[in-house]
């Protein structure tokens, strides 16, 4: 059963205030879904954002550390073991701790997280690499997390800046993104970390394999000659977990798919209403087709052409908005919460299904369209 | 042939409904009485008849009316989980202080909430007493530490809490009583509402914290599942050896004032006289710091102020669209009335029923829905989400306000049924 869409369009567009309010109470569900999954996956998002950034083929951790906000560090023998095994090119050394940031203005410290690694061997994903590296050449001196959450002050590179008491000089900005948990961050050197804590261990190492040697197999080759105080995930997989790991344990997950099961319950209630008043409305109309010998199967097909019109509208109506309500709560929570490609696409989906749905259950008042009545 | 009237005690007894169905029967015969009678009286009450005209208008439609009950109660179940989680977040983040009588708090300068690793002197607590305006100081000391079950030799992590003796300062009984239980160096109190991960929780069982053995000694009920797997409380006596920590530092000191002495001014007082990087804030203040790192500057506040924005919208606009369409179906009937002499306020009255209906009717299924959700998250999480009356009342003011709205924003279309148009 093909929807008339022309004639559902036409009819639609006849009173074009009525389809801008019949739009936007489509939308209305559309924004609800996209704004609760854009929070779910920014929050998933944010809690990974480490193991997404990881340049490397593997990382190897602390079997101890089941999420990448524990503390648990392994021995930096470990990451010598891993560099011996034959197909291993090398292994980066990351560091990682907080370190309290003195605000220049109102003197409180606030709690950072501090990454440092070797200035020519960037484990992440940065822009402008080499500018990274050559100023993290500097002794005495980090880069700032310009996405950090704005509670940490004012303040330009060149600037003395007081981390864990010690003056160190602010020599540039990255962009990484704060989560739940932690507010912000900034990149040192190892060098320089090491001086400052001179027993720190690293919290994790990012190993690079040998050009064409297959992940699998080096994997098992490393785990065969390490104890079993370590574990090797590829970065994909150790996102992978911290997303479960978020799931599992914060209510947050529950909350925002209920939400999401709310926008397409209540999108489909509103497009079921606008399609019942277009159709009230339009009675006498539908009752002169059928009296013209059109049948009940044309006029459903009228009703469902208009909810995939509406399908559209809503959707693009609704895509619109929930971008500009993205932009705020991105702005205000500094998590990564975006419109992505996959989330589009299901949205549309879900938008379509919704639609057609309340299309489906406004279809029988159609029938009950009187030739007789008109009169 | 004419049909005879059946003659008591003669042929067969007219069978009598059983069970369900005479209970619906009565029911039926119940409501169609009193609605009979609400009828009778609406003539002296306008606002039952306001209420009679308003319930005959939406239960003419009844799949739509159904339709935009589902729609109202989705958007308020969802506002009764948005508001209970984050009231419930609100109540968590300061409840290990809601267990404790303080008037001023001493905490480092690099303090943001609960679980700050720095310390202070424990001297502050004697400096405060010698300011005269402290009665009473206590040590508070929060870690994170390695808790080892055992045999198992499981890892997870334990929020561990050191504590002076109890004296006046801890109000929760399970904390004070069990402070007493701890009659060894090597035994603790557990939190009952730990996570699984930190295996068995009975009285005596033992693990390890670092390299020492522990045997739990008594149970309180905390939760704080967002500083560790679960929570323990040692004396303070304890705390330094098995959190590695220097004995003459303190994580928090509180403080109770003396009868009558000024908050504010006390802590000026304690203010200028505490080493420098040591902060003293008042119990309010320490209590919305709190709260406001939670729920402003961490994400998950925002995340659901704005869910409850939306939930409060959808539910406005949805009660909007179904009593605008009522409207404008009903302008005839509206101009009827008018023609009757019936007065503005009764035809209002109507608008405002059926609005109020509608938001009533949402409401009842939200909840009913929303507490068997917000029970199985109480039970996940411990966060005490469970339906209250704080929570009805406000749903309930909300859904008012939401209804009255509504029907302001869509009534005004109601002076323009004219009687005229009609013929």
């Amino acid at each position: 059963m093909l929807p008339r869409l022309g004639l559902a369009l036409r009819l639609l567009v006849h009173n074009r205030l009525r389809l801008l309010i019949a739009s936007a109470s489509v939308a209305m569900g559309v924004v609800i879904i996209f704004v609760e999954l854009g929070l779910l996956l920014g929050m998933l998002d944010a809690q990974s954002l480490v193991a997404n950034l990881v340049k490397g083929d593997l990382l190897i951790m602390n079997s101890a550390r089941v999420n990448l906000h524990r503390w648990d560090k392994i021995d930096r023998v470990r990451l010598d073991q891993v560099a011996a095994v034959p197909g291993v090119e090398r292994v980066t050394p990351v560091y990682e701790d907080h370190v309290g940031l003195r605000d220049p203005d109102d003197k409180r410290v606030r709690r950072i997280i501090l990454y440092a690694f070797p200035p020519d061997d960037i484990p992440f994903k940065l822009a402008d690499p080499a500018a990274i590296s050559y100023a993290l050449k500097f002794s005495h001196g980090f880069l700032y997390d310009q996405l950090s959450r704005p509670i940490f002050g004012k303040f330009k590179p060149g600037d003395d800046i007081q981390i864990d008491t010690v003056p160190l000089r602010v020599d540039g900005y990255v962009r990484i993104g704060a989560d739940i948990v932690n507010d912000g961050n900034i990149l040192m050197s190892d060098g320089d970390w090491l001086a400052h804590s001179p027993d720190s261990k690293p919290i994790m190492g990012v190993i690079h394999l040998k050009p064409g040697i297959p992940v699998e197999r080096e994997r098992r080759a490393i785990l065969a000659d390490l104890p079993h105080d370590v574990v090797v995930l590829t970065p994909a997989e150790t996102a992978r977990r911290e997303s479960l790991y978020t799931l599992r344990s914060a209510p947050v997950g529950l909350l925002f798919a209920i939400g999401m099961l709310a926008g397409l319950v209540i999108g489909t209630i509103n497009c079921y209403q606008v399609l019942y008043n277009e159709i009230s409305d339009h009675l006498p109309q539908f009752a002169t087709l059928k009296a013209m010998g059109f049948s009940n199967g044309f006029l459903r097909r009228i009703i469902l052409g208009q909810s995939v019109v509406l399908s559209v509208t809503g959707f693009a109506t609704g895509t619109a908005v929930a971008w500009m309500a993205d932009r705020y709560l991105a702005a205000h929570s500094m998590l990564p919460i975006q419109i992505g490609e996959y989330s589009g696409t299901f949205v549309c989906c879900l938008t379509f299904v919704m639609c057609v749905g309340a299309g489906m259950i406004a279809i029988r008042r159609v029938a009950v369209a009187d030739p007789a009545a008109l009169y | 042939m004419a049909k005879t009237a059946p003659v008591p005690g003669r042929g067969p007894a007219p069978q009598k409904p059983v069970g369900l169905a005479a209970a619906s029967g009565h029911a039926i015969r119940a409501l169609r009485e009193w609605w009979l009678a609400a009828i009778s009286i609406s003539g002296t009450w306008p606002g039952v008849a306001c209420l009679i005209v308003a319930c005959s208008n939406l239960l003419q439609h009844r799949l739509r009316l159904l339709a935009a009950l589902s729609g109202i109660a989705v958007a308020l179940f969802l506002l009764a989980l948005q508001i209970s989680v984050l009231d419930a977040a609100r109540a968590k983040v300061t409840m290990l202080y809601d267990d404790f009588n303080f008037d001023l708090a001493a905490v480092p300068d690099t303090y943001q909430f609960l679980l700050n690793f720095e310390t202070i002197d424990r001297v502050v607590l004697d400096q405060a007493r010698a300011t005269g305006d402290v009665a009473r100081a206590f040590g508070m000391n929060v870690d994170v530490v390695h808790w080892m079950q055992w045999p198992s030799k499981k890892v997870a992590y334990l929020f561990l809490v050191g504590l002076d003796d109890p004296g006046t300062f801890v109000r929760d009984p399970l904390i004070r009583n069990g402070m007493n239980q701890l009659r060894t160096s090597h035994s603790l109190l557990m939190d009952s509402y730990s996570q699984p991960d930190i295996g068995p929780l009975a009285i005596g069982t033992t693990a390890k914290i670092g390299d020492e053995r522990v045997t739990i000694a008594g149970h309180f009920k905390l939760g704080l599942f967002f500083y560790g797997e679960g929570t323990g409380i040692v004396r303070n006596t304890d705390f330094p050896r098995l959190a590695d920590r220097d004995a003459s530092k303190v994580s928090i000191g509180l403080f109770q004032l003396r009868p009558g002495v000024d908050t504010q001014r006390a802590k000026k007082d304690l203010q200028a006289i505490v080493p420098e990087h040591t902060l003293v804030f008042t119990r309010d203040e320490l209590l919305r710091q709190e709260r406001d790192y939670f729920l402003t500057v961490r994400p998950v506040g925002i995340m659901i102020y704005i869910s409850m924005l939306i939930a409060c919208l959808v539910g406005t606009v949805i009660i909007v669209q179904v009593l605008s369409t009522e409207v404008s179906n009903r302008m005839k009937e509206y101009a009827v009335l008018k023609a009757m002499g019936s007065s503005p306020a009764f035809v209002y009255g109507i608008g405002v029923a059926q609005s109020v209906l509608l938001g009533l009717g949402g409401l009842l299924p939200a909840l009913a829905a929303g507490a068997a959700v917000l029970w199985f998250i109480e039970f996940r999480t411990h966060l005490e989400t469970a339906v209250g009356f704080v929570l009805l009342g406000k749903m309930l003011a909300i859904t008012l306000a939401t209804a009255v709205c509504a029907a302001a924003t869509v009534l005004g279309r109601v002076q323009r049924a004219d009687p005229a148009a009609l013929y």
